[in-house]
């Protein structure tokens, strides 16, 4: 398996989930939908880079008209990950407001499936919703969604083009980008002694006996399971072939027995804490992890890798206004907001999690401290979203195989 | 070593020493917890160097600065006293009513209230949660939902701790009161609600204390943040990564709920000066929580 070519991969990858999205996607969302979201009457769509789809705007879906005055003495319902805004962003949209008496109100989930739950019990007017791309679809055929007015967005310009048309929203009719991320390896070079990024399959470092207790893996089935297929060699993140999964298995099982690896999302307190050596992570996480360090050491000894080439899994986080806002034209300067690069870059200064700004680059994040030059390489690039892989939503069938062989890892870990 | 052990006068080591660690035990997590609300950086686990940060020289994340904390923590303010104020006067006038109505429904009522004592929280929150949002649909989710859950969960303790107390008062002072020519509700109210007032004391310090930490009912019933009070805030953003902010307010709260403890206590032992000449005071509030 290890032997065969990436590009063979990648075209066998291909065809296969060309395959897995005619036929078997039909019966994900009528049956075991986890949020109950009935699918829309044109049956359920699933959006691919390779399939992408434009949503339909209906008369009736709310979409407001042009220029027209924010509402006055309003409050406006943001719905949000937990400690995933900064708050002086928010109070500044206060402040920018001030004249129409705003207030903002950030509420807060934990994971997508909290937040559609209470969306469906529809007794709080949230305005404005922070989703992940897989749950566009569900929103948008539940009737959640309302459509944007890009005249209100003047500020979409500042963000790559590539968000002005992605492959999930084509033109963009109910999303803008919040941030993006990358996955991959971050260790301290006081404790690892091999330069992780030169080694020819950087993953393995993670099953290295030598950091038995000091590894660290993301409790994330999708990023656990994806980045043991991708240290193969197997591309396809979405898989429903089961000889990857068992070789997945496999290898987690042997990585959870060998190495006994730490299992959570504290990779930005792990590391900095030498909980954890070398650990499987995410981009903004470390850029985060700067200000875990105990006191006394320097941030000068972590790093990250994420494939140079850019091969490796990407992700973005969006805005949404939601229909049963009562403050649409607020909602959508919010948006606009959060698209300013000032303000962009304050909000990353406090969440650690890049903005797709046109003006951040690896020399402007270390030019405005954001990051360490060290940690350069957790800077999130254009170009990796076209070369990077995505994790998409799978259908029913074949995301209960992948949580079989994440149960298995756990059990053992 | 065999004598020492089989000595039957000999001081209690090993007891001592059980008690100690469980008090160190249970005494240091919280200690530690405290000690973080004052790192100068965001680690709640790695010591980054004494600051005020998270208390009020942070202009934006500080407890002082946060209107989102401050709300979070009058929220829980807030149910925690209306739900006293509901609960503990309702509870009373319901152990009275159990006290002296004799009958089959009124057994009903007694097991009713015994047995929502012994109801895990959690099937209480998710039937409540039911019935607001498909069949009382007027009640929004919010504040008045958690009130209206409270006030039931909460309602069984001032009931048994009244009832307790009224057993052991007997009914021979309210007889004697009324043969000295008190109507039957002056009797109530010169007689026994004063000597029942330990029990109701207690009963409202007690509700009072586990309406302001009590996390399942407040979290299904809760709408938006403005219904969410300190527990629900500590557990959203526990699983994100949560600045020593929280440490301080839950630092706050701590030492503002040992005061409203201490001041329980010594009114509390103002309320029996009469009565206390063989148990302590401090056994007697135990015993009476």
């Amino acid at each position: 398996m290890a032997r065969m070519s990436r590009r063979a991969f990648l075209s066998r990858s291909a065809a296969t989930a060309l395959a897995v999205s005619g036929g078997v996607l039909l019966s994900a969302c009528g049956e075991r939908d986890a949020t109950g979201v009935a699918p829309g009457a044109g049956g359920p769509k699933l959006a691919s880079p390779e399939n992408p789809v434009t949503w339909p705007v209906p008369a009736d879906a709310g979409r407001i008209a042009d220029g027209l005055a924010p509402e006055q003495g309003a409050t406006l319902r943001v719905y949000n990950w937990s400690e995933y805004i900064y708050k002086k962003v928010v109070q500044d949209f206060e402040k920018k407001y001030k004249k129409y008496d705003v207030k903002v109100q950030v509420s807060t989930y934990g994971n997508m499936d909290e937040a559609v739950a209470k969306l469906r019990a529809g007794q709080v007017a949230f305005d404005v919703l922070f989703p992940t791309y897989d749950y566009i679809g569900k929103l948008i055929q539940g009737n959640f969604l309302r459509p944007l007015n890009h005249s209100y967005i003047p500020n979409i310009e500042q963000v790559w083009p590539a968000f002005q048309n992605p492959w999930y929203d084509q033109g963009w009719n109910y999303t803008v980008p919040y941030t993006i991320y990358t996955t991959g390896i971050a260790w301290r070079v006081d404790k690892v002694k091999d330069d992780v990024a030169q080694l020819p399959n950087p993953y393995e470092a993670l099953w290295d006996e030598r950091y038995r207790g000091k590894v660290g893996i993301l409790d994330d089935y999708r990023e656990a399971i994806g980045m043991t297929l991708l240290k193969n060699g197997i591309t396809d993140l979405n898989t429903a072939n089961q000889d990857h999964l068992n070789l997945a298995r496999d290898q987690l099982v042997d990585l959870a027995q060998t190495v006994r690896p730490r299992v959570n999302t504290n990779d930005y307190i792990d590391l900095p804490e030498s909980k954890t050596w070398i650990t499987q992570a995410w981009s903004g996480d470390m850029v985060n992890a700067q200000y875990y360090m105990p006191k006394g050491q320097s941030a000068d000894v972590m790093r990250y890798w994420f494939p140079a080439d850019g091969k490796g899994p990407v992700n973005s986080d969006l805005i949404v206004l939601l229909r049963s806002g009562k403050n649409p034209v607020l909602g959508h300067l919010f948006m606009d907001h959060l698209l300013d690069y000032d303000v962009a870059v304050e909000n990353m200064s406090w969440n650690g999690y890049q903005p797709p700004q046109n003006k951040l680059n690896p020399t402007e994040l270390v030019g405005q401290e954001l990051l360490p030059k060290n940690l350069e390489t957790a800077t999130v690039l254009p170009a990796y979203f076209e070369s990077g892989y995505r994790y998409l939503e799978l259908p029913g069938e074949v995301d209960d195989r992948w949580h079989a062989v994440w149960q298995e890892f756990k059990a053992g870990a | 070593m065999k004598r020492w052990l089989t000595d039957p006068w000999r001081k209690p080591r090993l007891l001592a020493a059980l008690v100690w660690g469980y008090l160190a035990w249970s005494v240091l997590p919280v200690a530690i917890a405290v000690w973080f609300s004052f790192n100068a950086g965001r680690s709640r686990s790695s010591w980054q160097g004494f600051s005020l940060r998270w208390y009020w020289q942070d202009p934006v994340l500080s407890v002082w600065n946060d209107p989102d904390l401050q709300r979070a923590l009058l929220h829980s303010l807030r149910l925690a006293v209306l739900t006293t104020l509901v609960a503990v006067p309702l509870g009373v006038a319901f152990a009275i009513g159990l006290d002296r109505w004799r009958g089959r429904l009124a057994a009903g009522f007694n097991f009713q209230m015994l047995l929502s004592f012994v109801l895990p929280e959690i099937l209480l929150a998710v039937a409540l949660l039911f019935l607001f949002t498909n069949l009382l649909k007027a009640v929004q989710l919010g504040t008045w939902a958690q009130l209206l859950g409270l006030v039931t969960f909460q309602l069984s303790y001032p009931v048994i701790i009244c009832r307790a107390r009224m057993l052991s008062i007997g009914s021979e002072y309210e007889e004697a009161a009324m043969d000295l020519g008190a109507s039957p509700l002056k009797a109530l109210r010169h007689v026994l609600l004063p000597l029942l007032s330990p029990a109701i004391f207690a009963s409202a310090v007690l509700v009072f204390a586990d309406v302001i930490d009590d996390f399942v009912l407040v979290r299904y019933l809760s709408a938006d943040a403005a219904s969410e009070p300190m527990s629900v805030k500590i557990y959203n953003t526990a699983r994100a990564s949560p600045t020593p902010a929280l440490n301080a307010l839950a630092t706050i709260m701590l030492f503002s709920s040992l005061l409203a403890i201490a001041l329980g206590f010594f009114v509390y032992r103002r309320l029996t000066r009469g009565e206390r000449t063989q148990e302590s005071t401090v056994e007697g509030f135990a015993a009476q929580i």
